[in-house]
């Protein structure tokens, strides 16, 4: 009757540390694959030849050659502009969009989100093609009015920052507007009744309500521009951090490169911690449901005609980029040269897709990669969500925020990371080196596409009720039934859209990619650049097209599982 | 069908005790109910003897068999839980169907004694309906057929009706207790609300910050209250502190604050009470024993008029006694809406007046 004697005959599944033995595959993973990897650039960037030495640092602070420092600076200032632009574009895209009903509304909107699917280095592609010097809008210009000079061109840091904002824009445009969708119109109207003016009533009401999503999205637009590698490699900005380590890595400077990811990663994790420090502070659930917005409707016939005019226009700037790539991808390889749209059209690079060997292995190895990175992320992060959302443990806190660290690593950080810590052999490899192998690119797509699956499936452990497992348990069903029968069933879906969101990640993926691929596992971005670089734009193109349309189709079945879902849970 | 036992048992989280010592025994085929506010212990009660989580010390019997640390599956109970916990991806028949199936009862048993709960709580024929299809009643009930259908040796209810609208939960609480009546099965329900408590229950078990308060019938835990908590929560008792006057045969008259004195019964007072004049004790009063004072002098108290409502059957008042609220209710009474700041007087019969030990 005493303490002792009941605990000795606890169940071995309640006893307290039952969980940290479950758990310790989830550790095993954590500890390889996300903290070693980042405890090895930081080490590599102390030792110089087996000895401590802050040699790199001082080269990378050296005031003399400024490459680094002028580097970070551009990185810095890129990124807060990124911000604005993307900010200004959000935030105007959103209040257009919800506050007034004009025609072209709802295809504009239905378009709004284009970007998201475009993987990234397909559209810096499509955007030089586009808008770069020898693209087809300038030179379209100078032929249609006979300049002698293209009239302007997109190249540089304007370059980067117009590619950053058609890309990014979203990230404010998504919040914002779901946070006007939800406002509550009864506060702007308590505002109003209160003796606010329409100014007053936007700049006090409406604006701090939608601080909160404003703040997040700069922090992350901030975030993802620091990560940008992409656009700066397309328009040829050296100096910037991400381009930097992969200069580095080139060069055979792999402590260079580890140095520089070690300061590109602290700026990211601060980053992150800011961000979490700020959505734990802010508390602006509406007290109230809320009455819907009415949007205004335009009415006066000239503003219509504009409306829909402009809508148009905005559709076909959203399309331009996929437009682009299909055209193209139809185009004979080398025969496009300085006509304003290529003059020679083929099937042949689709042909080639399915039937030369050579050109089908980057989207063999691309599935296949994309696939097992996914199985693994599913696995992995199924049994550390349903443990940390139903279960209290002491070290929950910190295996959550270990999973979700990689979220704010930028790609040139994983790739180092991942050399400096396998290009040993270790404990967490095997005792393999995994570098040069078929094994690496898996496990890199494995670690940045973790927080994603986790994070979905996490929600929907949170959104479904923890008292169905029990009340399985009660009528009768061992663990192992109740878990295969009823929980997974119900977390189904967020399991299905976090995989799905992660594999096509996987299939767009470039930044790691570039660095770690080998011959035999070459990837799709990895070929469609190499293709690019050999002017071979039709077969690049090809690629481009079938990446496209699978992001599109993975990408909508996943929409259609959510609706699903959100339709069935109580 | 089983006699629960709980021996003595302890649970605490860290430092935190939720439940103190809850040592009680419930009868075989018993409605029991565990009372009390919200955090009071009551609900962690429920599940350790569910096996949803394990005493720290202490044991737990269903009749001679120790279950103290088994897995809830292996403890034949029938749960409803406070939000249902209906399966949202399966049928209304599949969730019924759930026990039946663990239990390997064949296929068409199954059919049949799942047809048969439905139809018991006058759900017939909804087998392939969807739980999102229908209302939040019907989902109540559905969880009540599943919990039965496996006609469990204890059927656990952890607040049933507190999702439902005031109507509704009037007309399911008669229904549980219609239908545990008809299978005789011991059944452990844990609310807040001490009507429901009262209305359905053999016995009530009524705890606060995980102590065990009182256990009793209805009738007892009214009539006879035994502390200040029970009786301000279970028949809304004002109570008030006086001293002992005179204490002679069957009789005792004290002195309240403000001077008044009562006199009632020495049987009519909790246990423990000592009758020694000079010493204090708290005297009990029920709303529905106070009388308007009507010209009597005898056993009459005085307080200004706070508030005064009619709600048709009764009158209720407020009255402010020497700092403490009186609260009574009066019926076939209608209240003077000038009386309030007024001072009125008012009358309990001493077979009414009802005395607890003075506080230390």
């Amino acid at each position: 009757m005493n303490n002792r004697s009941a605990s000795r005959r606890l169940p071995i599944s309640s006893r307290p540390w039952f969980i940290y033995v479950v758990l310790l595959p989830v550790f095993f993973v954590l500890l390889g694959y996300v903290v070693y990897p980042l405890i090895s650039i930081f080490k590599d960037g102390f030792f110089v030849d087996g000895h401590f030495s802050l040699d790199l640092y001082r080269r990378f602070f050296n005031t003399t050659s400024m490459t680094n420092l002028e580097a970070t600076w551009n990185s810095f200032y890129i990124s807060v502009l990124s911000v604005i632009t993307c900010g200004i574009v959000g935030v105007g895209m959103a209040f257009l969009l919800e506050s007034f009903e004009f025609p072209g509304r709802r295809m504009l909107k239905a378009f709004a989100v284009i970007p998201m699917a475009l993987p990234s280095l397909i559209g810096a592609f499509s955007f030089d093609f586009l808008y770069g010097e020898s693209g087809i809008i300038p030179r379209g210009l100078k032929v249609l009015f006979g300049l002698p000079q293209v009239p302007f061109y997109l190249d540089g840091i304007a370059g980067v920052l117009m590619m950053h904002t058609f890309t990014m824009y979203t990230y404010f445009y998504l919040p914002v507007s779901a946070a006007l969708r939800n406002a509550d119109t009864s506060l702007e109207e308590a505002a109003n009744g209160l003796g606010c003016n329409k100014w007053q009533v936007f700049w006090r009401v409406r604006l701090p309500m939608l601080t909160p999503s404003i703040v997040a999205a700069s922090m992350l637009v901030f975030m993802i521009s620091m990560a940008s590698y992409t656009a700066p490699l397309i328009y040829g900005v050296d100096r910037t951090l991400t381009m930097q380590i992969v200069i580095s890595r080139t060069n055979g400077d792999l402590a260079m490169a580890s140095c520089q990811s070690t300061i590109l990663a602290l700026i990211s994790i601060s980053f992150l911690v800011l961000m979490r420090i700020y959505e734990s502070r802010r508390s602006y659930a509406s007290v109230s449901k809320g009455t819907p917005v009415h949007r205004k409707e335009v009415k006066n016939k000239a503003a219509r005609v504009v409306a829909i005019v402009a809508s148009f226009a905005a559709v076909l700037f959203l399309m331009l980029p996929i437009l682009t790539i299909i055209l193209i991808s139809f185009s004979v390889n080398g025969k496009w040269t300085t006509q304003v749209l290529p003059t020679q059209y083929t099937i042949q690079y689709y042909i080639d897709l399915f039937s030369n060997p050579k050109i089908l292995a980057p989207i063999r190895n691309s599935l296949i990669m994309s696939s097992a990175a996914t199985i693994g992320n599913v696995i992995f992060g199924v049994i550390a969500a349903y443990f940390i959302s139903r279960r209290r443990f002491r070290g929950r806190g910190v295996v959550d925020k270990l999973i979700m660290l990689p979220w704010s690593l930028p790609g040139t950080v994983v790739g180092i990371s991942l050399i400096a810590a396998f290009n040993v052999p270790t404990v967490f490899s095997f005792g393999q080196v995994f570098v040069g192998t078929f094994f690496i690119l898996p496990i890199a797509y494995f670690v940045r596409h973790l927080p994603l699956v986790y994070r979905s499936t996490y929600a929907s452990f949170a959104q479904t009720d923890g008292s169905c497992e029990e009340a399985a348990r009660g009528l009768g069903a061992g663990w192992l039934y109740t878990f295969g029968k009823i929980v997974l069933p119900m977390v189904a879906g967020g399991i299905a859209s976090g995989a799905i969101l992660g594999f096509v990640q996987g299939i767009g993926e470039f930044v790691a990619s570039i660095l770690l691929y080998t011959p035999s596992s070459m990837p799709i971005s990895v070929a469609i650049n190499n293709q690019m670089y050999s002017f071979r734009f039709g077969t690049a193109c090809a690629y481009g097209t079938l990446q496209i349309v699978l992001v599109a189709v993975l990408l909508l079945i996943s929409e259609k599982i959510k609706g699903d879902s959100t339709a069935s849970a109580i | 069908m089983a006699d629960v036992i709980l021996d003595h048992v302890k649970k605490t989280f860290g430092k935190f005790t939720a439940v103190a010592d809850a040592d009680f025994h419930i009868r075989s085929g018993e409605f029991f109910t565990l009372l009390g506010p919200s955090g009071c212990g009551k609900t962690t009660t429920l599940r350790m003897i569910a096996g949803f989580s394990f005493p720290s010390s202490g044991e737990i019997r269903f009749d001679d068999w120790n279950v103290t640390t088994l897995s809830p599956d292996k403890r034949d109970i029938g749960m409803v839980f406070q939000n249902y916990a209906l399966f949202p991806h399966l049928t209304i028949g599949e969730n019924v169907a759930f026990g039946l199936k663990t239990r390997k009862v064949p296929k068409d048993e199954q059919k049949r004694r799942v047809a048969a709960a439905l139809e018991k709580v006058h759900l017939g024929g909804y087998e392939n309906r969807k739980v999102q299809e229908i209302s939040g009643g019907q989902q109540q009930r559905v969880a009540l057929a599943r919990a039965l259908v496996i006609e469990p040796t204890i059927l656990l209810l952890d607040e049933p009706l507190s999702n439902l609208d005031a109507k509704l939960r009037d007309d399911t609480r008669s229904e549980i207790k219609r239908l545990q009546r008809e299978m005789g099965i011991t059944t452990i329900y844990v609310t807040h609300d001490q009507a429901e408590a009262m209305a359905v229950s053999d016995r009530i078990l009524i705890m606060k910050n995980g102590v065990t308060q009182q256990l009793g019938t209805p009738y007892e835990v009214y009539y006879r209250p035994e502390n200040r908590f029970v009786a301000e929560f279970i028949g809304k008792h004002t109570v008030l502190p006086a001293v002992i006057e005179r204490a002679e045969g069957e009789l005792c008259t004290v002195r309240l604050q403000e001077g008044s004195r009562l006199t009632g019964f020495k049987k009519h007072a909790a246990s423990g009470v000592t009758y020694k004049e000079g010493e204090t004790l708290l005297v009990a009063l029920r709303p529905e024993c106070i009388e308007p004072a009507a010209g009597r002098e005898d056993n009459l108290l005085r307080g200004q008029v706070i508030h005064a409502e009619f709600t048709g059957m009764s009158a209720n008042y407020l009255l402010d006694v020497a700092g403490t609220v009186l609260k009574a209710t009066f019926v076939n009474h209608m209240p003077d809406p000038k009386s309030i700041g007024q001072s009125y007087g008012v009358h309990v019969p001493r077979e009414r007046v009802y005395f607890l030990k003075g506080e230390a």
